[in-house]
């Protein structure tokens, strides 16, 4: 379909649209928490997918996780963005809606999300905690110090142990 | 493995997950755009990490969410093609006559919606469900879907908010009825989420999709 919208096919566009807006508007929920924050990376997302088309390389993997990339990086520049006018206090989060740890935990389970699961699961809990906070929260090194009550430097320890360890799970 | 393609791997994981901030991330960024170790690098990453993103809740926007896009990028999906008058006479009259030889195939349920269910990862639609009588029922397609064993595929209504509700237990081949109860019709409108789950025979013991397998939109059917 992606390879359609690199014609400029503006059918497969919208189906593109139809098949995975659904996922991509429940993954920018979670993780700005505001839904006009939300409607405004996914039309960014999209306006971003017919644009750069062209740059997708289906010889590299398949489109769901390159339109990922780019809908995950708008929720980060908003993210960024608003983070002065927007301090992330605690008072706020223990507002938040408990979703669990991950959603990970919950329903979906194909084969590699099994896998995936079963890695994650493997690593030390600072490890875990400090990734899954950042891809669905999209914390910084500085914000997982502060939420973690952690130095800095051990932080990025954690994550990047952590990912080298997924890493070795995930490619034996 | 040597350090650079390690050092590589560590910034590309940490790009995907979205912690290579500041100055780090916008040098990677260029390389990304011209080194294509660093695409394949992100690529990798990506698709690890997909799960991740497959995991979440899928939420149906805002229809004028799909409007803005289309006014931004100034396109139209769907092209209203403007018949001449007469044609659309000649296929009125040769409607009609075509209904009185075979009424089956002009006075059909009327389909209010359609939804083609995929993989989140892709690949050709496994059910497709067609919403008819005032959503009062499913005809619910096996297309490219291979029957496990002793389990079953349930179909599900996600409700923007709030859990998953069983629409009961499909056929893995052929074709499904359903009647749908009253409460349930408002989650069939075009916009609404559906899914596919497999299960152990029978259904979900738990009343909560086990695995969820396709999922999809119902959008309003192809003119």
């Amino acid at each position: 379909m992606l390879i359609a919208c690199q014609g400029g096919d503006s059918e497969a566009f919208s189906g593109l649209y139809r098949l995975t807006s659904p996922q991509l508007f429940g993954l920018a929920l979670r993780i700005l928490r505001r839904r006009d924050w939300a409607e405004e990376a996914v039309q960014e997302c999209f306006v971003t997918i017919w644009r750069r088309a062209k740059d997708y390389r289906p010889d590299l993997g398949p489109a769901l996780p390159w339109i990922t990339v780019i809908l995950r990086n708008k929720c980060l520049d908003r993210l960024r963005r608003e983070k002065p006018l927007q301090p992330l206090d605690e008072s706020a989060a223990a507002e938040r809606p408990d979703e669990g740890p991950s959603p990970l935990e919950g329903a979906l389970a194909a084969d590699d999300a099994r896998r995936l699961k079963g890695c994650v699961d493997q690593l030390d809990e600072d490890q875990r905690k400090s990734i899954l906070l950042a891809y669905y929260e999209g914390l910084t090194h500085e914000q997982l110090a502060a939420r973690l009550a952690a130095p800095l430097g051990t932080v990025k320890s954690w994550i990047r142990r952590g990912l080298q360890r997924l890493k070795r799970c995930l490619e034996p | 493995m040597s350090i650079d393609s390690d050092d590589l791997n560590d910034l590309a994981g940490e790009y995907v997950l979205g912690t290579l901030a500041g100055a780090e991330r916008v040098a990677f960024e260029g390389r990304l755009g011209r080194e294509p170790a660093v695409m394949r690098a992100v690529a990798t990453w990506a698709s690890h990490l997909q799960p991740l993103a497959d995991a979440v809740t899928p939420t149906i926007p805002p229809p004028e969410l799909w409007q803005r896009i289309q006014r931004d990028l100034g396109i139209q999906a769907r092209p209203k093609m403007r018949a001449p008058m007469w044609i659309a006479a000649a296929i009125a009259a040769a409607l009609i006559a075509v209904a009185f030889l075979f009424p089956d195939l002009i006075f059909r349920p009327e389909v209010s919606a359609v939804a083609q269910l995929a993989s989140p990862q892709g690949g050709a639609p496994a059910f497709e469900v067609s919403v008819l009588d005032d959503q009062k029922k499913l005809l619910i397609r096996a297309a490219q879907v291979s029957p496990v064993p002793n389990q079953s595929y349930e179909l599900w209504a996600v409700p923007p908010q709030g859990a998953p509700i069983s629409l009961g237990v499909v056929e893995a081949t052929g074709e499904t009825k359903r009647d749908v109860a009253e409460n349930l019709r408002p989650l069939l409108a075009p916009g609404g989420t559906l899914a596919v789950s497999l299960e152990q025979q029978g259904g979900s013991p738990t009343g909560a999709p086990t695995q969820v397998m396709f999922v999809g939109a119902l959008a309003p059917p192809p003119q």
